[in-house]
């Protein structure tokens, strides 16, 4: 099948492009560390070769009369040396249209792609395509191709430019609201610093110390967040009955429960937490309250329904008919205030990285970086691969306080972790 | 192998000082090498430029403002016998241009220059009306006002933007109450001259000395801190 020459913006994508800014755009960042020094010309071909297979991903973001949507653009954008701070707002002009950027650093390859194309796990499954790509050009390396690796000689299938969320949705919606939580304000630094810390952590420990808790590894840290985090407000000490709720962002793949190989944006999220105005929770009552909040909201009826809501107000003919200036306007507006007040921070988890053992020998480290959000200002993402944990934090801020208290709280429960950074320099101002 | 003896972490060996408190590493068993280690990270950051294109907003509007001067001038020529009404348009779009364009096509900012020819501008306009009109009331009146409040003008410019010594919120707006007090004073002395009154002060004391108590009471607020805390408090949004 010959690529689309035009798409609609799938209906998760809609905001970001409103959303962004001069100096932010939503980026995420997916990399895998190889055992030697990276080829940019193999690279270059690599990534030639992929993108051929992902016409998702060749995309340019123009701006119709009611919408803004995407149009094929042909050839690849050029391969461009890591920096240390991953994630920094992208230029789309600077990159001629590209929504996506690869870059490499030593043994690192790296994929930073504007959130409108897709979402963490289809650009895993480009970074894994390109990854095997790069080793089949560079040592000839045969690697079985399925639905997590694309085979690359193959045209590009339907079903992977589908907008999922109109697919699934059944039509009962589910009301939006929540109320706002607290957020660490910080000393924002340049929009150009990001801090970046990584813990690594052994999955078995980790997994064992969870299963003691009966709860899921997602779950158990997302409890040791909010414990951070609690921490962090009472530090503040303003008064038990003027603290706000602690909730972390943890998105859902939507894949899991629906049938489809859309390689576009198709998850969403849910915010457990707790309300420390009623007390100081104990990590077994904030583990208790995640675990319950998941069983209740990760499931097939209460996903379908949100998403149905979004869906909903997508087509919804006055919203439709509005012009994009003052659409985009609005949904600006509603990105500045709703946005992401509704957490203090994010976890998003990844899961589990199952590389066939003919590339897996190639790959000695994977990561998984969420770029900065606007009021959560400090994020985390993780994976695990190879039986260690990564888990990165995202900070735009000077105080390490979470992650400090997150990782000194994990080692109390006798977990190792091993911390690394992407030093920064200290900025004045 | 290094840990952090604060946090408990184990710190990668790239790491001179623990990530998560500052804290240095100093491992007397195994002391920083000279060579190289090897960093997840390149060192390069990626810069976001604040540069925004002033020169080609300054022509932008440069040639916006040409719509309206090409307008008046061909209306008035075409309607009546050479040019008469537009020259004040003339004269008012050139002011516009000196004020709102002309900063924007120098890189740097010189508020106090500007401010300067800002006035002059604003006083040569004055003197442009004077002349269209055949006015005889430039000199004794347009003059010495527009004078009075360039000066003013330039004086509180230059004390705002002096970098070495900042002048603080409250001082600020005492500066500006003084000014307008004495603002309004010259123009009444200068009113009195022309008209051939006496020159004596008379309603524009009932501006001038609440400006003055205004700005002494601001002025004497500054020095108080707990006070301004107060009002911080009351005023963060």
């Amino acid at each position: 099948m010959a690529a689309k020459p035009w798409m609609k913006l799938d209906n998760a994508a809609k905001i970001y492009p409103a959303a962004k800014r001069r100096n932010w755009t939503a980026l995420f960042r997916l990399s895998a560390q190889l055992t030697e020094p990276v080829d940019p010309v193999a690279l270059r071909a690599a990534l030639e070769s992929t993108a051929k297979r992902f016409p998702t991903f060749t995309l340019r973001l123009r701006r119709g009369v009611f919408w803004f949507y995407l149009e094929h653009i042909d050839g690849v954008p050029d391969i461009q040396r890591d920096v240390a701070n991953p994630c920094v707002r992208m230029d789309l002009r600077q990159n001629r249209g590209f929504m996506f950027r690869v870059r490499y650093y030593e043994n690192t390859i790296a994929v930073e792609i504007f959130h409108v194309l897709t979402d963490g796990t289809g650009g895993f499954i480009f970074l894994k395509t390109l990854v095997a790509e790069y080793l089949r050009i560079k040592y000839g390396t045969v690697i079985p191709r399925d639905a997590e690796i694309l085979d690359c000689s193959e045209p590009p299938k339907p079903d992977e430019y589908e907008d999922a969320f109109f697919k699934f949705a059944k039509g009962h919606t589910a009301p939006r609201g929540e109320s706002s939580a607290y957020y660490l304000k910080g000393t924002l630094e340049k929009p150009d610093v990001i801090h970046i810390t990584n813990g690594q952590m052994p999955v078995d420990i980790l997994l064992a110390k969870a299963k003691e808790k009966k709860v899921t590894l997602t779950e158990y840290l997302t409890a040791a967040l909010i414990l951070a985090i609690d921490k962090v407000q009472r530090a503040e000490g303003r008064p038990q009955r003027m603290l706000k709720p602690v909730k972390i962002c943890v998105p859902v793949n939507l894949r899991k429960f629906y049938p489809t190989h859309t390689l576009r944006n198709f998850s969403n999220y849910t915010n457990p937490g707790i309300d420390p105005r009623y007390g100081q929770f104990t990590f077994d009552e904030v583990l208790s309250a995640v675990h319950h909040h998941m069983g209740i909201e990760v499931t097939e009826k209460k996903l379908n329904a949100k998403i149905s809501t979004n869906v909903k107000s997508e087509s919804a003919r006055v919203i439709r008919l509005m012009p994009l200036f003052i659409k985009n306007f609005a949904m600006k507006m509603t990105f500045k205030f709703v946005g992401d007040r509704q957490t203090s921070s994010s976890i998003s988890n990844l899961g589990a990285v199952k590389l066939p053992p003919e590339m897996e020998q190639y790959v000695t480290r994977m990561d998984f970086i969420l770029g900065p959000l606007s009021r959560n200002r400090v994020i985390a993402a993780m994976l695990s691969y190879q039986g260690t944990v990564y888990f990165n934090f995202t900070r735009i801020i000077k105080e390490t306080v979470i992650e400090r208290e997150f990782f000194r709280f994990l080692i109390k429960q006798g977990i190792p972790v091993r911390i690394e950074s992407n030093q920064i320099r200290e900025t004045d101002e | 192998m290094s840990y952090c003896v604060n946090c408990g972490v184990e710190l990668a060996p790239a790491e001179k000082k623990c990530p998560l408190c500052g804290v240095p590493v100093i491992n007397p068993a195994a002391p920083p090498s000279d060579l190289p280690v090897a960093k997840s990270y390149p060192t390069r950051m990626e810069m976001i430029s604040k540069k925004i294109d002033r020169k080609y907003f300054a022509s932008l509007a440069s040639i916006l403002l040409m719509i309206p001067l090409l307008v008046t001038v061909i209306v008035d020529l075409i309607t009546g016998s050479g040019l008469s009404w537009s020259l004040y348009v003339i004269g008012a779009l050139f002011l516009l241009f000196v004020w709102g364009a002309l900063p924007f096509f120098f890189t740097k900012r010189h508020p106090v220059w500007f401010a300067l020819l800002d006035g002059l501008v604003l006083i040569g306009y004055v003197f442009w009306i004077a002349f269209i009109s055949n006015g005889n009331w430039f000199l004794p009146l347009g003059l010495p006002i527009s004078g009075s409040a360039v000066l003013l003008a330039f004086a509180i410019t230059a004390l705002f933007s002096d970098k070495k010594h900042r002048v603080a919120g409250l001082s600020k707006l005492a500066s500006l109450l003084f000014a307008s007090g004495m603002m309004t004073v010259s123009v009444e002395l200068i009113l009195d001259a022309y008209l051939g009154q006496p020159i004596i002060p008379q309603w524009s004391l009932y501006a001038f000395i609440p400006c003055v108590l205004l700005g002494l009471s601001a002025a004497v607020l500054e020095h108080r801190r707990n006070f301004k805390e107060q009002i911080k408090k009351r005023l963060f949004f």
